[in-house]
């Protein structure tokens, strides 16, 4: 499933993949198969997601059940 | 902020390095069976290989075993069914092997029961083996919890 949250959050910061990728030290197609929901991230790499965007683990990955 | 390492690329070279192990693994013990029984070499030909092959099969099971990883993700049952399956699979290999390539007399019924008791030794043997390294690791597995 794809990641709405975290790409609205990186343009909300105004941030490219590429930039978002270089500040926390992973490469573009990463932060690309995470938005795209292909790839999932460890703890880690979340934890530096969100702190790099300024949001919490709850507001870019929880998923509310419908 | 602390920099971390990108996980995925090194969780897809991991991936590529397994891979090419395990085609590599594979290789070692078609190249013995080929030389063993189809160009029916004297294992002198063949040493180096065979004690490479045998030395990573030791290592991935030792491993394995003093990780805790040894069977002991599975469900009980399903631990029971998988060892039983490759005892029983195992053994029958080894009484062919042992019957067709050995100098046994397969029209003598001596031979004959000489072969199925070696074959009834094998699994005895392979589910005693499989039931103490199981029991290791699940005891190693039980020595990594933290209360």
């Amino acid at each position: 499933m794809k990641n709405i949250k975290m790409k609205m959050a990186r343009v909300e910061k105004d941030l490219t993949q590429e930039e978002l990728a270089d500040r926390i030290n992973v490469t573009r197609q990463t932060i690309s198969l995470i938005e795209a929901g292909k790839y999932n991230p460890s703890l880690n790499l979340c934890v530096s997601i969100c702190k790099e965007l300024g949001k919490t683990l709850d507001d870019l990955f929880w998923e509310e059940e419908k | 902020m602390k920099k971390i390492e990108d996980e995925r690329i090194l969780i897809e070279k991991r991936k590529i390095n397994s891979r090419a192990f395990s085609y590599v693994f594979i290789g070692l013990w078609l190249i013995l069976i080929y030389r063993q029984f189809i160009l029916e070499q004297e294992p002198s030909n063949y040493w180096d290989i065979l004690v490479l092959t045998l030395g990573i099969s030791t290592y991935v099971l030792i491993r394995n075993v003093f990780k805790g990883l040894y069977q002991t993700y599975r469900e009980k049952e399903s631990k029971r069914k998988n060892i039983l399956i490759g005892g029983i699979v195992g053994s029958i290999i080894f009484t062919l092997i042992h019957g067709f390539f050995s100098d046994y007399n397969l029209s003598s019924s001596k031979d004959i029961v000489r072969i199925l008791i070696s074959g009834i030794i094998f699994f005895i043997t392979w589910m005693g083996a499989q039931n103490y390294l199981v029991r290791k690791s699940e005891k190693k597995a039980d020595e990594e919890i933290e209360e």
